[in-house]
């Protein structure tokens, strides 16, 4: 059941963690992603805040951009018929597909993971592109410039510039891509997050020998949250009445984890669909068997 | 609003006192606030949802559904009408990425035969002194009521047991069918597998009217005119028993077994309650043809269903759940759920007090599914394999001076055999007979032998083990493994076998065979608990505290989400007749009614659950 927080002046926020209630928020056109400075003073900050981090060039990434946004709709088309037309084709080269699987095979130290994580996601967009200490630290920065509170962090961001100084890095290495830049600034934490589940699951007795690796992919899947939209208008639904301004957070982890359904995950029935809905499975599935493979007996190495 | 700021705080109450001590170490007045914090949790986090693609809706043809109850149990919510219906798919108490079914070698892994052997195996029957068996035979007649996994899958590969050396299985192989997977949905895809319920999951008497139009006909049919009996009554044979159908509910030739709605896993307790409980709706027929002389026979048994059903559900809750969890904090936590915390007396004085359900109980209040749509459980099924409660004999006594007429055991009482136990003694002598014998204890090595080795000959010439069964199945279905399952559940998690139980013999055997206790299969763990007094079973309990949690979320539910237990429990829906004959009775009442001459064996028991007075009174 959808959560309100309201105070007035303060917040006015609709938290929702049922698969029925998102996907309603998701089909409601008053909820939309314009992220205009509106309501009270939280919800202007975190507005703000996407709006001002999650640019390039002065637009919005199109991950966060609004649903008639022309540039939002051909990326996402684009980026769509590409993953599509890869078929059967592996979703990552062997020597990745072999740093993720060792990553389920030994300890998984984090930076490592993020960087062979970010390479997978960055070859999408950039074939020759590898993802560095450097990349994925300024990963870590564009993602807590978002979601951080903590005030001292803030000024500093805003002494050094770090935050601008990491999206320009990324981009970089993205040349330019909004979409490459979101996948290996922000969407990849959600990747790594899948693959540390996977670390656990692996570890556990026999699980690489017995686990399936459709199942397994399913078991790890880390869906993002939350994801946000804004409300354009006043009006009433069944997850509550809202006004210009009200932020409706779509907890899309908790809703996953109650059903292992992966349309969650990725809003796959709705305009916001995160075009690597097949392809994030088939990568997580093809690291489990991959993984599996080494590990059986008489595989060697 | 109020309301969900007391919810979170109890919630939160609880689980921070559960870190302490469980609520059974608290006092009185502690653990109530716990046991509902417990239940708050358990509604938010513990139930799952299974059904991807809701089953087909057959039309209501002409039912008042909104007044009465369809055979298949649809309709029941209005807004999503296959909810709890036969042949929607079962939830889960657990997460669902913790119900992935065991496969081999781990679905092996001990030795299901070995458990069998080695923990399970009776080797001097243990008493519950202070039950009489009737309470085993009411707990499985309540569970035909909600739940069946229907025939196992004969097509499927069997799960192939290999016997540990030295064991006399016959034909030297041990083989068990698989359970039959709903056929996944492209919904499915990357969930566990999941299974059909073929009994309505509601509270709605199905064991003894049948969860198929198809089969309420049969127990409504006059042999005479091989039609529906138009008066609204069951139908019983001259000598108020029940008629012969001679094959089970799933087609099953078994000669001389009874007709009843659910009539598998027949035996001789399940023949008397189901026995009274048709009486019981003849007379509510009865009651209710006086106010209302010109109903036919079709409104009178669908009124009278209902409030037999609902009197089935008062009983559990009021009755035989307090017996089993013969404490105070257990008796208020059952009487509760149907009085709520002003009581009985109150209640029927005055009425409900608002819509919550802690002051005046569930029935009445708002209907309510919480985190998921109501559905049975695996995990609910799980907690009710209670077959240790069975004994493996029986002695049948006349009730005039308690002298043994008949002594049998537990082959001879089962399926159409129980009917033959009529032919020797009265049905108030067999009655007598149950009330005054005690079921078996929920302990480990005391699992009934007779169940141990069951020579099902008929067309797959199958031996069956059900203590195997019974390990077997809960891996195959993904319920998780003791330790697994309490972490779920909020109670304590032992990290030793010293900490699972005191008995030092038996940490000794566990050891032995699992060599871990995270390995410990749920249904071994809670026989185990039996025996430790820091976290197992409560004080005065028949059965473990992690049953008890699942019943507690489970017990409310069956209430709380029904329609005709919540917005529609009301006189207009019931009649005024209706409702009154469901507030007024009990399983005393019922016996007096229909055991007349049993009157003053059961007039000092303060729970007819509890054994009778014997002999010559």
């Amino acid at each position: 059941m959808a959560r309100v927080l309201r105070i007035p002046g303060f917040v006015d926020l609709i938290r929702c963690d049922e698969p029925a209630e998102i996907q309603a928020v998701v089909a409601e056109p008053r909820f939309d992603r314009q992220f205009a400075l509106a309501g009270p003073l939280l919800n202007r900050i975190i507005a703000g805040r996407i709006r001002r981090i999650l640019v390039l060039d002065g637009k919005p990434l199109p991950a966060v951009a609004p649903r008639l946004d022309d540039e939002r709709v051909a990326s996402q088309a684009s980026l769509s018929s590409a993953l599509a037309a890869r078929g059967g084709e592996s979703p990552c080269d062997l020597q990745t597909l072999d740093r993720l699987a060792e990553t389920l095979n030994g300890e998984a130290d984090h930076t490592e993971l993020g960087c062979v994580a970010q390479t997978a996601v960055g070859r999408l967009f950039v074939p020759g592109f590898s993802g560095t200490r450097e990349t994925w630290r300024a990963a870590l920065v564009l993602d807590a410039a978002v979601r951080s509170f903590n005030p001292l962090r803030r000024v500093r961001w805003m002494l050094t510039g770090e935050v601008k100084a990491a999206r320009t890095l990324l981009a970089t290495a993205m040349l330019s891509n909004a979409t490459g830049l979101h996948a290996i600034g922000i969407a990849v934490h959600n990747l790594v997050e899948s693959f540390a589940r996977m670390a656990i699951l692996a570890r556990s007795r026999d699980a690489l020998a017995l686990v399936p690796a459709d199942i397994a992919a399913s078991r790890c899947l880390a869906a993002p949250s939350p994801v946000i939209r804004q409300a354009s208008s006043a009006g009433m639904t069944a997850q509550g009445d809202f006004r210009p301004g009200t932020l409706v957070l779509l907890d899309l982890e908790a809703a996953r984890a109650r059903t292992l359904r992966s349309d969650m995950a990725f809003l796959t029935a709705g305009w916001s669909a995160c075009p690597a809905h097949a392809w994030v499975p088939a990568l997580l599935a093809a690291v489990w068997r991959h993984a599996a493979n080494r590990s059986a007996p008489g595989a060697g190495g | 609003m109020l309301g969900k700021v007391a919810d979170r705080l109890l919630g939160w109450f609880a689980r921070s006192a559960s870190r302490i001590a469980p609520w059974h170490r608290w006092p009185f007045l502690i653990a109530m606030p716990i046991i509902v914090g417990h239940r708050v949790v358990m509604r938010r986090e513990n139930l799952t949802d299974m059904q991807t693609v809701p089953p087909k809706v057959p039309p209501a043809d002409g039912l008042d559904v909104r007044g009465m109850r369809t055979a298949d149990g649809s309709y029941n919510d209005l807004a999503q009408p296959w909810m709890g219906m036969a042949g929607a798919r079962f939830g889960r108490n657990m997460p669902i990425a913790d119900v992935f079914g065991e496969t081999a070698p781990a679905l092996l892994d001990p030795n299901p035969r070995l458990i069998s052997n080695l923990l399970l195996a009776r080797s001097e029957f243990v008493p519950v002194p202070h039950l009489n068996l009737l309470a085993a035979a009411w707990i499985q007649f309540m569970v035909h009521d909600w739940l069946s996994h229907g025939p196992n899958d004969k097509a499927a590969p069997r799960h192939t047991i290999p016997l540990p050396p030295g064991d006399p299985w016959p034909e030297g192989r041990m083989t068990v069918l698989a359970t039959v997977i709903d056929p996944p949905t492209a919904e499915d895809k990357g969930r566990p597998a999941a299974y059909t319920n073929v009994e309505t999951s509601w509270w709605d008497g199905s064991q003894v009217y049948g969860s198929s139009l198809e089969r309420q006909r049969l127990v409504r049919r006059d042999p005479q005119t091989g039609a529906v009996r138009t008066d609204g009554k069951l139908h019983l044979e001259d000598n108020g028993l029940l008629p012969i159908e001679g094959k089970t509910v799933r087609g099953k030739p078994s000669p001389n077994l009874e007709l009843a709605g659910v009539n598998g896993n027949w035996w001789i307790g399940l023949s008397v309650l189901h026995t009274v409980f048709a009486r019981e709706h003849n007379a509510i027929v009865d009651r209710l043809r006086i106010d209302h002389p010109d109903a036919d026979g079709e409104w009178l048994f669908q009124k009278a269903r209902l409030v037999n059903a609902a009197l089935m559900a008062k009983i559990h809750t009021v009755e035989w759940t307090p017996a089993l969890m013969n404490s105070p904090e257990g008796r208020m936590a059952m009487r509760g759920n149907f009085w709520g915390l002003l009581g009985e007396q109150y209640n029927r004085a005055h009425g409900r007090v608002g819509e919550g359900e802690i002051l005046s109980g569930i029935p009445g209040s708002p209907a309510a599914h919480h985190a998921a749509p109501y559905a049975m459980t695996e995990e609910f099924a799980a907690a009710y394999r209670l077959h240790s409660l069975m004994p493996d004999s029986f002695s049948f006594r006349r009730h005039a001076d308690d002298v043994e007429i008949l002594v049998r055991d537990l082959a001879k009482v089962a399926g159409g055999e129980a009917r033959e136990i009529y032919d020797h003694l009265s049905f108030d002598d067999v009655m007598y007979s149950l009330a005054t014998s005690n079921p078996g204890a929920l302990v480990l090595h005391n699992f009934p032998n007779g169940l141990r080795r069951l020579d099902r000959l008929d067309s797959d010439g199958l031996h069956l083990d059900m203590a195997t069964v019974d390990i077997l199945r809960d891996r195959e279905r993904g319920v998780p493994r003791y330790c697994a399952f309490r972490r779920r559940i909020d109670a304590h998690v032992p990290k030793s076998f010293e900490e699972l139980t005191d008995n030092k013999q038996w940490q000794e055997e566990l050891r032995n065979v699992y060599g871990t206790v995270e390995k410990v299969d749920l249904q071994i763990g809670v026989l185990a608990e039996s025996q430790n007094r820091r976290f197992g079973t409560p004080p005065g309990f028949g059965f473990s505290d992690t049953v008890f949690r699942i019943f507690i979320l489970m017990a409310s539910r069956r209430l709380k989400s029904d329609r005709f237990f919540t917005d529609d429990f009301r006189p207009e829906v019931y009649t005024s007749a209706g409702f009154d004959w469901v507030q007024s009775n009990s399983l005393r009442t019922v016996l007096e009614r229909h055991c007349g001459s049993l009157r003053l064996h059961f007039a000092d028991t303060r729970n007819v659950f509890f054994p009778w007075a014997k002999g010559g009174t």
